[in-house]
């Protein structure tokens, strides 16, 4: 154990969580905590927006005591994966009125082994096939869940 | 004990679906176990949307046989490949894996499982006991008390949970606060829902716990490097102990069933601070304490059973309380209120058959897992071999859909996608994530006895003191910031005379 800086990235989150207790301490305020004996809706919101305002102060301004740990999105392949990861998710959402559940099960299947490496085609491939088909048989037909079919419908 | 209560729920149990549901459980739970990185807690959250097809009891015995599950599958893989499946399984890696490299990993496994067994049902035993007793208790609790105990929590998970209290503490007012989006409890006032109308409805607790343990997991595992473990095969006729290993495990088993199940009563992460303890405690009464390290039977039966007692004890706050101290205790609440079963002091009340079938399962699935895990010990040892880029596209389409299932809402999947991105930072700079899930499930009810606190003392928080339960947890709260600091100060001390 032993004194540790606080990367760069570090001090950027936490000047955030305390933007955020500034945050919820405003509009807390705008809401109204009433008064004591008669607390309003505002009043809790305060209390946990002070709290965070104060404790993520206390972090960006006192060293911390830890191991140290590696940034793993710090190298350039860790990040590309990491975005892609995140393209490949919100994909799933923006197209589900588009393309339904089941073609979207399929692509993201592959879509996410190719992003961690799965090499060749053959492999992804019969994954994805083998989610999907599992996916119906769980969400679809067992479940009997109502989702959205795309233009499937 | 009400052995009539126990008698009903052994026979509610003894259907076809609630057997199932309890062979589900157990067997995800072990592969859970076994895997490392998913944990109990995200599976759990995984499995929310499922249980929500069937009845509460369904649900409680399908969540509960993932949980102590997991527990007997994590230390497979600590023992044979040196690779804890999931925290609580950490310690035993230490003794586990020496004595399997001295081919002693077969009755390592055995005595594990036994052990394990023997505490489970010493917890089971407490709870059956414990629960009803708390819960009577529980009944004359006020507003004021479930404050002091908030406060307690507060205090205690920020401490217990990961390295730095004022992080846990950071991590447990978020949580709180994001409990507070939507209508406000006593009045229906719209708070911080900025005009969104998915807002209105507030922040769900499934989205925010699939995002946190298992988007993150996902993202996480996909970009570490991924190295192979060597495997070595278990056979049956490999798991028989010997006289002297049998000898040697009866105390360790003892002591860890009873201090696990007491360490479980307390709010953080029970299950691993109850291994921890154990070995310590082991260690220090040992005779043969130079063993430990190298391989002593002691310093890995011990903190496994400590580990399964905690599990199945930590349950008792929840049940009696409706106060869940850990993340899965959270995601079995989340459960029980979907199928609107409120845990609780009322629980005994209002719905006795689900706690006695709870019950019932518990003392089942106990017995099933130990036969699960010896036999098939070899099976499930291999499952930790198969590759992450194998398992996490299924396991990131099952996290959209049953996120997306549980409402039928597109909303949930951006509040899980946003929760994953978080919690990736949140992992990177050693913030812990419990207390964030625990305070989003206990933010309505710390606000409602905050508030009513006020209200009934007119203002004034001081006559809390004047209340003997809650000026009870007041004063541990209070004794375990004595206690801490007055740690650190001598910690400082010997580091500077050194």
């Amino acid at each position: 154990m032993k004194n540790m800086p606080k990367s760069k990235g570090e001090l950027v989150f936490c000047g955030l969580l305390f933007a955020l207790g500034l945050l919820i301490m405003a509009t807390s305020v705008q809401i109204g905590f009433g008064k004591f004996t008669e607390p309003g809706p505002g009043l809790f919101p305060l209390l946990c927006g002070l709290i965070l305002c104060v404790q993520s102060m206390t972090l960006c301004l006192v060293k911390q005591k830890g191991q140290e740990r590696e940034n793993v999105l710090s190298n350039r392949e860790a990040a590309a994966k990491f975005i892609w990861m995140m393209i490949s998710f919100i994909s799933w959402i923006l197209l589900m009125p588009v393309l339904g559940w089941l073609s979207l099960t399929f692509l993201v299947t592959l879509a996410v082994s190719k992003i961690m490496r799965m090499r060749g085609w053959v492999k992804p491939l019969l994954l994805a096939g083998a989610n999907t088909a599992f996916s119906y048989l769980l969400f679809g037909f067992l479940l009997a869940i109502d989702l959205p079919n795309g233009f499937w419908s | 004990m009400e052995f009539d209560s126990l008698f009903t729920g052994f026979a509610t149990f003894m259907s076809f679906k609630y057997i199932l549901a309890c062979l589900l459980g157990a067997v995800l739970g072990t592969v859970i176990g076994v895997l490392p990185g998913l944990g109990p807690t995200t599976t759990m959250s995984l499995m929310l949307p499922f249980t929500l097809s069937q009845d509460a009891t369904f649900g409680i015995i399908m969540l509960t046989g993932i949980l102590v599950g997991s527990q007997y599958g994590g230390s497979t893989t600590s023992i044979l490949v040196n690779i804890p499946g999931e925290a609580a399984s950490v310690v035993s890696c230490i003794d586990g894996y020496q004595m399997a490299r001295k081919g002693r990993g077969g009755p390592a496994l055995a005595l594990v499982a036994v052990g394990s067994f023997v505490a489970g049902t010493v917890a089971i035993v407490g709870t059956q006991i414990f629960a009803p007793l708390l819960g009577a208790a529980a009944l004359s609790f006020g507003p004021p008390e479930f404050l002091a105990l908030m406060v307690l929590c507060f205090i205690l998970l920020s401490n217990l949970s990961g390295d730095s209290p004022v992080k846990g503490s950071c991590m447990f007012a978020l949580g709180l606060w994001l409990s507070s989006i939507g209508v406000g409890p006593l009045d229906g006032v719209q708070r911080f829902s900025f005009g969104v109308d998915d807002l209105m409805l507030g922040i769900e607790f499934l989205p925010v716990a699939v995002g946190l343990f298992g988007v993150s997991e996902i993202i996480l595992t996909s970009v570490a490097p991924y190295s192979p473990p060597a495997l070595e095969k278990i056979r049956l006729r490999d798991l028989y102990p010997n006289r002297e290993e049998m000898r040697r495990s009866v105390g360790p088993v003892a002591r860890g069933s009873i201090l696990g199940f007491f360490v479980g009563l307390i709010p953080g992460p029970a299950t691993v601070i109850s291994t921890f303890l154990s070995y310590t405690v082991e260690k220090r009464i040992s005779k043969r304490s130079e063993e430990f390290g190298h391989g002593a039977v002691e310093g890995l039966v011990g903190p496994e059973s400590a580990n399964n007692s905690a599990c199945v004890g930590s349950m008792i706050p929840l049940l009696t309380l409706g106060i869940p101290f850990n993340a899965p205790s959270a995601v079995l609440l989340a459960g029980l209120l979907m199928h609107n079963v409120e845990p609780g002091p009322l629980l005994f009340q209002n719905s006795p058959q689900v706690f006695w079938t709870y019950i019932a399962a518990l003392y089942i699935g106990n017995v099933v897992l130990l036969f699960l895990n010896l036999p098939l010990v070899g099976l499930f040892a291999r499952i930790a071999t198969i590759r992450p880029m194998i398992l996490m596209p299924i396991v990131s389409t099952v996290c959209l859909l049953g996120v997306y299932c549980s409402r039928n809402n597109m909303f949930d999947v951006w509040v899980m996608i946003i929760a994953g991105m978080a919690g990736i930072f949140f992992r990177i700079w050693r913030y812990p994530v419990a207390p964030l899930v625990i305070g989003l499930i206990l933010g309505p009810m710390a606000e409602n006895s905050f508030r009513k606190s006020l209200l009934m003392f007119h203002g004034s928080l001081w006559p809390i003191l004047d209340r003997p339960i809650a000026l009870t947890f007041l004063m541990a709260a209070g004794a375990f910031v004595i206690a801490k600091i007055a740690y650190s100060l001598v910690q400082k001390r010997k580091a500077a005379a050194r």
